[in-house]
């Protein structure tokens, strides 16, 4: 029995990746995701649907049910089957049928522009032109390499499907007859999911370090939390902590009526434990305390300093996210000595006495003294072109405390730092 | 008291958010009693900015910031002339010697040229600051201060920056140790502080990068624009003497830009000669020749004439400027290359006497004070025309080797940010994406600029909504503010300077864009101000089309037919431009003149001369124009002022239309002389009236009383003066330019073969495309003859056929076929068939001619692909249509395979195919599988290849369907009757809107009769816009207001024709 292959294009494929593998693993075991649509072996569905027509007529329905645009195209070849669906797939009109492979325009062959061009010069527009051809003919004229085209317009392609659809993920979820206030009502339910979603992952031979985490609440909205680790595993009670740290941090609104959990794939974890001593806090320990910390001070007040290449009133932005990476290195290196200053986060808020122009006196919640010298007045500025900003800063010696720096904002005076 | 020592102007390019003079400005403002403009590597902005500071009082000073060769600046700024000199030639070696951009000095340069100048250490890009960064600061410094012993300061700079005190620490205490001065500046780069924000722009321009991504390569923050005593005296509280120094360092400073004493070239002479004997000899000489033929009442008046304008020579010392564009006059006419002399020159009966003119002026009435007179205070103005391309460019590499290249130089020209560079400019820095970027640009059509709200408007329109997004009105600001800034140096069209001495040492020199170019760093307007004298060596499309039209007229017609030697009477050059049937003419084939003629109807050359004059913007504004061709329709009586003044504008029917009428009416009714006759002029001209104007008003006003005018008659006088100032144009201009309209239709009239051809060889020009010239040409019964490489040169030729003179395309319209190559195919062919020609026809031997594709590639092997295929579609590769162009092409393809590919395919192909391209046959086989190109599509590919069709106009295959749905052709919108609705179909050839026509626009479409003009008031162009703008052909229904004109109502594009049409577009 020869073979039949259908191909879906949709310009809305990223859109509608999920679908689009739904409706071919309908038709098809085996299926290959293209990036602008779906592609799926067809072959011996004429005993069970009919003619290729009326596979085509079948799998446009169901496309057309989910209101995809796009088109479809049902042929021999991978090729053809591709190309037919390729034709007009730029449109986000209803679904249709392509089947006329002859009037197929050349653009989508796969030549080049400077072939394509001399082709339209020569009044050579849709594949039926280029079959009226004797194959010798184009084959002197542009090389061997153009069998491959040839073989494409005669339907003779012999490119393979190459299936790339596998299991990625896992989900589990849980519809509550009543609706719970508090999340830590669900911790019972959720450690049982939990257990079982991770012992289907450890059934295909991954590891896990992405959780997708979803709420339907009672107002009908829906909270969603995206919980990452920087390491696979399968440690169920680690994953319980680290879901209820930052559910704690971040509650949902309203009651919650359903809880749904994906469990994303990834390669197990390659490094082995218990040979030797452990000479580092483990990844999970250091996860787990980072955590706790971002629930204590809050998710914008913990995380890795980050350089920032703008001019920002503040040099450095916090990344929540990112853990400390990079090599580490111990060599000592020359350089010229750098003061090291500390940013208060917040500012202190100061009372400053002036006299004569002069900054003689300052007062903050910790420290009380004169003020011995001064250097500034700094200005910065920037962004003017989205988000202004300024500052109007002194760097200034305390009498018996140290050097700090005072900035001062619509007439209120902080400190915002100390020299070391 | 505080100066700012060290400021940098847009002229740095990319540098600064602000021009020199609001830096002059500026400074003023802020009280200051002296400025230093210090722009890298350059003085551009130095003679405005010069002008500027002395206009608001106070001492402008000159310098530049030397780019060293570790890419540091070393601000230097001139003490005294020697010292301003030796920067001119420091900053002009730097730039000489490597390719443009790539310019550095080395210490060397330095040392030799530092005499005069005072050195700073310099900001944070100094030289110092890069020493000591380098830890070589102590050596650097030292190094310094032997260069420039006594004239070296330490500059410290502050800008409310922390890391700049570690620095100006280090600074303190060199000047300590070295026992130096130092002052303060800020280094500013701009004058406001809000120009910061330009500034950034500029810097992400600079840096290819926009304002986003740019992150610490952006200012800091906005402290370097010009700060008042009280500022700087806060920021150096500390260091008071480096602030009251800088006035000290100013007072130093004794140069000026007035002390420039530009001159002019010496003639050579022999002992006991002086310029202006020579001057007269020569004139004199040359006088007796040119008006031997003219009739007495002429020739009497030549050597009184030749004496005042000696006088007037003499006092002015200007013998050597008149002997030297005397020479380069005749230089042209020892190598034959055709030259007028244009512009007021024409005034000159010595100027016409040297042969430099052509107008005689004494035949003609030409008031010579329009020129040179007593008064002016001006150099004159000599300007000459030659033809474009390589005759001007022998002119302008003669005057580079006669002169030396350190003493001439092209004349500048600041390229500004104008609409478009601006809008792509900004939105790029703005982060806009391509397809943005693109619409943006869009929305500035040629003809619009956009001012204040206009641009918000327009971006509305678009779905951008200002009034929502903080971007697009920064975007939307920035672009009002950086219109006018400059964006790099070009060269002037023509003009170019000469001097005695040394010129680098008055202005630096730069190399040029063009190969073997130099250009001053200075523009017209800078030149005219410090009294710079240009000669202008204009190239003209015109000249050349002329030069080769004579050439080919003597070549097919025997007849020697020079430019001066036309009769002036000939009846079909008039009948030509009574009807308006002008395409191609010079001067009067635009629209407005094609619409104009039939109604002011030509009779005589100074109609012509008026012709050439009155369709400008400012006889129509002023309204002389409807009131022109009322007179000389006879629909309106011809008066004057006064009667006094009716010799004066009797030639104009009343209406004063030429400068030179302005001059004679004032020294005949106010008795001026005629240096105060052009003074009246030119302060009457200017926008803004002050005490000159009133005092120059008033002295008229005194003449005319004196002459007995009545109070009445002399403020319409007055008033009419005034107005006139602005409009008028010079008479001799108007002269010289009409010889050369003249000359153009007597030749179009009478040998339109010859002058198309030569016309086409110097496409483009002229106000049509070339598919409209030859459609026309056409309509006139020219036959033009297929492209075929066989018989088409690189240029166009004339053939003779049956006795009729035809022209063969030349292969330099097949696009994208290269010069070198189209010449080498004529060349190759003419070496094999050199005793046979074009013209006999059928005589050609069957070995001579390309007699395949194979043969063209062998015999010219640099040949490529795309000229290959681009000769075939072109129809070059016919071979006296043994195939049609598709299966040239075909063949084509196979013949261009690479040589390996040949080899390796060469059995299959002789297998499978029965084409053989050899050099001995040329046995086609026609594949079915192509079809022959035919009808619209031939012409189609015609327009594409080659910009032009002798096959039918693509409207006349539509013809058949227009007619049917009512549709008329061109040639019946001449029959129809006021208020007539009509429809007419045609490619759009012209879309203007003339500033003069209060946003109405003008459209004139072409179909295979002729051209149908309409006329599109402003409601209904912002109704039709994008329909307008974006479709080549266009159905438009119109009304029928008066002859050659209909007033559009309605637009609809043209379908199924795909050809692409250039238009004239709001040019």
């Amino acid at each position: 029995m020869s073979k039949l292959f259908a191909c879906i294009i949709s310009p809305r494929t990223a859109d509608h990746k999920g679908i689009l593998v739904d409706i071919a693993s309908r038709f098809a075991h085996s299926i290959e995701m293209l990036e602008d649509g779906v592609l799926f072996d067809v072959s011996g569905l004429e005993r069970l649907i009919g003619r290729p027509e009326k596979v085509a007529q079948k799998i446009v329905a169901e496309v057309r049910r989910h209101k995809i645009p796009g088109s479809v195209g049902v042929a021999t070849t991978v090729d053809s089957a591709t190309l037919l669906a390729r034709q007009e797939s730029e449109t986000e009109q209803a679904m249709h049928l392509a089947d006329k492979f002859e009037q197929l325009p050349l653009r989508d062959l796969g030549l080049t522009q400077d072939t394509l061009n001399v082709f339209e010069d020569l009044g050579l527009h849709r594949v039926e032109d280029l079959l009226a051809i004797p194959r010798s003919e184009l084959i002197s004229r542009y090389g061997r390499e153009f069998q491959n085209v040839i073989d494409t317009i005669e339907q003779k392609g012999t490119s393979l499907m190459t299936p790339n659809i596998k299991e990625d993920r896992v989900a589990w979820s849980f519809d509550l007859d009543q609706s719970v206030e508090n999340f830590e009502q669900l911790i019972f339910v959720l450690n049982h999911g939990l257990e079982r979603l991770l012992a289907e992952v450890n059934a295909y031979g991954f590891s896990c370090e992405y959780l997708d985490l979803d709420f339907k609440l009672k107002n009908k909205t829906e909270k969603a939390y995206e919980i990452r680790t920087s390491f696979p595993t399968l440690d169920r009670a680690f994953w319980l902590k680290l879901i209820n740290l930052r559910v704690a941090l971040d509650p949902p609104e309203a009651d919650i009526i359903s809880m749904n959990v994906v469990a994303h794939f990834t390669k197990s974890r390659p490094d082995q434990r218990g040979l030797y001593a452990v000479t580092r806090p483990e990844p999970e320990s250091l996860l787990l305390t980072v955590n706790k910390l971002k629930k204590l001070v809050g998710r914008d007040n913990l995380g890795v300093p980050v350089l920032l290449n703008q001019r920002v009133a503040e040099p450095f932005a916090l990344d929540a996210d990112a853990l400390p990476l990079g090599d580490e290195k111990g060599e000592a290196i020359g350089r010229k000595p750098i003061i090291a200053f500390s940013h208060f986060r917040p500012p202190i808020r100061a009372e400053v006495l002036i006299r004569d122009r002069q900054l003689v006196f300052v007062r903050t919640r910790d420290l009380s003294g004169h003020i011995l010298n001064v250097s500034g007045v700094w200005k910065s500025n920037s962004r003017w072109w989205d988000q202004p900003w300024k500052t109007t800063e002194w760097d200034i010696e305390v009498e018996n405390y140290g050097i700090y720096r005072l900035c001062k904002m619509r007439d209120e005076w902080f400190l915002v730092g100390e020299y070391d | 008291m505080f100066c700012e020592l060290h400021t940098r102007s847009a002229f740095s390019f990319l540098a600064s958010g602000s021009q020199p003079q609001r830096m002059a400005g500026r400074a003023a403002e802020l009280g200051m009693k002296a400025v230093a403009l210090i722009d890298r590597d350059t003085v551009a902005g130095a003679v405005r900015f010069h002008f500027e500071a002395k206009e608001w009082g106070i001492k402008p000073i000159i310098g530049s910031e030397i780019t060293m060769d570790d890419g540091s600046l070393l601000p230097l700024v001139p003490l005294n002339i020697g010292g301003y000199r030796n920067l001119s030639k420091l900053i002009t070696t730097i730039k000489l010697r490597n390719k443009k951009g790539d310019h550095f000095a080395t210490r060397e340069d330095i040392e030799q040229h530092s005499d005069g100048l005072m050195c700073f250490t310099g900001g944070a890009d100094g030289f110092l600051h890069r020493s000591i960064k380098n830890g070589c600061g102590q050596i650097d410094l030292a190094w310094l201060n032997f260069v420039f012993d006594k004239r070296l300061y330490v500059e410290l700079q502050r800008h409310h920056l922390r890391h700049e005190e570690n620095i100006n620490q280090q600074l303190l205490g060199l000047a300590h140790k070295f026992r130096l001065p130092f002052f303060a500046s800020n280094g500013a780069y701009y004058a406001d502080q809000h120009d910061r924000e330009l500034f950034d722009v500029f810097t992400c321009i600079k840096n290819h990068t926009n304002i986003y991504a740019a992150g610490k390569i952006l200012s800091e923050n906005s402290e370097r624009h010009l700060k008042n005593a009280g500022q700087i005296h806060a920021l150096f509280a500390d260091l008071p003497e480096a602030v009251d120094i800088t006035a000290e360092i100013a007072d130093r400073v004794e140069f000026s830009m007035d002390e420039l004493s530009y001159t002019f070239p010496d003639y050579p002479l022999t002992p006991g000669q002086s310029a202006d004997s020579v001057l007269r000899e020569k004139a004199l000489a040359r006088a007796h020749e040119r008006y031997r033929e003219a009739a007495w009442p002429i020739r009497s008046q030549v050597a009184s004439r030749l004496e005042k304008e000696f006088r007037i020579i003499e006092m002015k010392k200007l013998a050597g400027y008149f002997l030297t564009v005397c020479d380069i006059s005749d230089f042209c006419k020892d190598n034959k290359i055709l030259s007028q002399g244009r512009g007021s020159a024409a005034n000159s009966v010595v100027c016409y006497s040297l042969g430099i003119t052509a107008v005689d002026p004494i035949q003609h009435d030409l008031l010579f004070e329009r020129f040179l007179s007593e008064k002016y205070e001006q150099y004159p103005d000599i300007d000459i025309d030659l033809p474009s391309g390589d005759d001007r460019e022998a002119v302008i590499q003669h005057v580079y080797k006669k002169y030396g290249r350190r003493s001439s130089g092209m004349t500048a020209n600041v390229i500004s940010y104008r609409g478009k560079s601006a809008v792509r400019e900004v939105g790029k820095t703005f982060g806009f994406g391509t397809e943005v970027l693109d619409r943006l640009s869009k929305l500035n059509s040629h003809y619009e600029m956009f001012k204040g709200k206009e641009l918000e408007k327009r971006l509305k329109e678009e779905g951008f909504d200002t009034a929502e997004n903080f971007r697009l009105q920064k975007f939307s600001d920035l672009y009002q503010r950086i219109l006018d800034f400059p964006r790099h140096l070009g060269q002037h069209s023509g003009g170019m300077v000469v001097s005695l001495n040394r010129l680098d040492g008055i202005v630096p020199i730069e190399p040029a864009s063009m190969a073997d170019r130099t250009i001053i760093q200075w523009d017209k307007d800078d030149c005219e101000a410090l009294k710079i004298v240009k000669i202008d060596l204009l190239g003209l499309g015109m000249m050349a089309v002329l030069r080769d039209t004579i050439t080919l007229i003597k070549e097919h017609h025997g007849v020697d037919l020079t430019l001066y030697k036309l009769p002036h009477d000939d009846d079909k050059v008039y009948d030509a431009l009574q009807k308006g049937d002008t395409v191609g003419m010079f001067q009067v084939e635009s629209r407005a003149q094609i619409a104009f003629l039939p109604k002011s109807k030509p009779a005589n050359f100074y109609d012509i001369v008026v012709q050439v004059a009155i369709i400008r913007p400012g006889p129509i504004v002023g309204n002389m124009l409807h009131s022109y061709i009322k007179r000389r329709q006879g629909l309106e009586e011809v008066t004057y002022p006064h009667e006094s003044l009716k010799p004066i504008l009797k030639r104009t029917m009343g209406v004063p239309l030429f400068q030179e009428q302005l001059l004679k009416m004032a020294m005949d009714i106010a008795g001026f002389s005629g240096g105060e006759a052009d003074e009246l002029r030119r302060a009457m001209g200017f926008k803004r009236p002050d005490r000159k104007m009133e005092k120059i008003a008033q002295n008229l006003r005194d003449g005319m009383t004196k002459k007995g005018l009545p109070p009445d008659v002399q403020d319409q006088i007055v008033d009419y003066t005034k107005a006139f100032a602005n409009y008028g144009f010079p008479e001799s201009h108007a002269f010289s330019f009409a010889l050369l309209a003249y000359a153009s239709a007597y030749y179009i009239v009478h040998y339109r073969a010859c002058f198309m051809a030569a016309m086409f060889n110097n496409y483009p020009l002229g106000f049509y495309n070339a598919a409209t010239l030859v459609k026309d040409a056409q309509r006139h019964g020219l036959h033009f003859k297929p492209l075929d490489i066989n018989k088409s040169d690189y240029d166009f030729k004339v053939v003779e056929e049956n006795g009729a003179k035809k022209v063969r395309i030349g292969l330099r319209f097949v696009r994208g076929l290269r010069e070198e190559i189209g010449k080498k195919i004529e060349s190759e062919r003419r070496q094999l068939t050199r005793e046979f020609s074009d013209t006999q026809a059928g005589s050609l031997p069957s070995d001579k001619p390309y007699t395949s594709i194979a043969d063209l590639i062998d015999r010219v092997p640099d040949i490529n692909k795309r000229e290959i295929r681009a000769l075939s579609l072109a129809g070059a590769l016919n071979f006296d249509n043994t195939v049609h162009r598709r299966e040239a092409l075909w063949e084509s393809e196979l013949a261009i395979q690479p040589e390996g590919q040949l080899f390796e395919n060469a059995e299959l192909r002789m297998e499978n195919t029965e084409w053989k391209s050899t050099n001995s046959s040329f046995d086609i086989h026609h594949p079915s599988f192509l079809n022959r190109m035919e009808g619209l599509e031939l012409v189609e590919t015609d327009l594409r290849k080659t910009g032009i069709s002798i096959g039918k106009h693509p409207m006349a295959f539509l013809r058949e369907e227009m007619t049917r749905r009512g549709v008329l052709s061109a040639i019946d919108t001449q029959n129809l009757r006021r208020n007539e609705v009509v429809s007419v179909a045609g490619a759009v050839i012209i879309r203007q809107r003339p500033m003069t026509a209060k946003n109405v626009v003008f459209i004139t479409i072409e179909d295979e009769t002729g051209f149908a003009n309409f006329v599109v008031m402003p409601d209904k162009f912002e109704e039709y816009r994008a329909v307008i703008n974006q479709n080549d052909f266009l159905i438009i229904r119109g009304i029928f207001e008066e002859r050659g004109m209909l007033k559009a109502l309605h637009f609809t594009p043209v379908q199924d024709i795909t050809s692409k049409v250039e238009s004239h577009n709001f040019r």
